[in-house]
């Protein structure tokens, strides 16, 4: 859950581009279609009438599997939904899920900005535009890395104005950035 | 035949049940306001509904009395 200050407000939010669960919503979709292959292979190599009878059975093992598949899928989706690049105008926030019940939450804010890096390596991420999002803090605070981002170019625009505008608010005279 | 199949059917069903609820909680909790996190989270729980509707019903149309081992044909 990320919980906003008082006065802070979301400036924009980033997630992974939709190629990254592709190769996992395709294995789904092909795994979906596993049971008609085993009924027809059964079909061909069993007695007929014995797979009549037993065809409420296979149904129901079939049914069950499209439901296993279903529900991992949505954890998969889940994993790759909730990655997500939150830039406020007040702090960067990266929420990395790694699983169920396990998660990474960075924050860093916009004044510690030193410098911001974009990568795109590759034929695909090029045609499809998408990239890795470096971010250079000052002091001993860890770097930021946002990988797979749509548009990175337009990320990185979007959390420099933000540094900016949070820099210009700073040394504005009577205003000072809220504490943490 | 029928009570094995059942308690095996209640065992898959828990299964299940806690992995639904799993999503369900990570994307109410974590999703980010105002994002499309509630229209996912109703097609992943409409899905699971027909799912669970339909194991129950195709569970219930199996002659478990009646049921023959498939054999390979020779």
């Amino acid at each position: 859950m990320i919980v906003l200050h008082d006065t802070e407000k979301v400036v924009a939010t980033h997630r992974k581009t939709w190629f990254v669960f592709l190769f996992t919503g395709i294995t789904s979709f092909l795994m979906m279609l596993a049971p008609f292959v085993l009924y027809a292979i059964m079909r061909a190599a069993l007695d007929p009438l014995i797979t009549a009878l037993s065809f409420h059975l296979l149904l129901l093992f079939a049914v069950i599997w499209w439901w296993g598949i279903w529900t991992s899928t949505f954890i998969a989706f889940s994993n790759y939904y909730l990655d997500v690049l939150v830039v406020t105008d007040e702090r960067v926030l990266h929420i990395d899920q790694h699983g169920p019940f396990s998660r990474t939450v960075s924050e860093l804010r916009l004044s510690r900005i030193q410098d911001v890096s974009i990568e795109q390596h590759g034929l695909l991420p090029t045609l499809i535009h998408f990239g890795d999002i470096h971010i250079q803090t000052a002091g001993e605070a860890p770097n930021f890395r946002f990988t797979s981002v749509p548009y990175p170019t337009n990320v990185k625009e979007v959390i420099m104005q933000a540094h900016r505008a949070a820099l210009a608010r700073r040394h504005t005279p009577g205003e000072h950035e809220p504490d943490v | 035949m029928r009570l094995l199949a059942f308690a095996s059917l209640l065992v898959v069903l828990l299964v299940f049940a806690a992995a639904v609820a799993t999503v369900v909680f990570h994307l109410r909790k974590y999703g980010v306001p105002g994002d499309k996190t509630q229209i996912i989270l109703r097609i992943f729980i409409t899905g699971s509904v027909v799912f669970f509707l339909a194991t129950l019903i195709v569970f219930l149309n199996v002659p478990w009395d009646n049921l023959h081992i498939p054999t390979i044909a020779l």
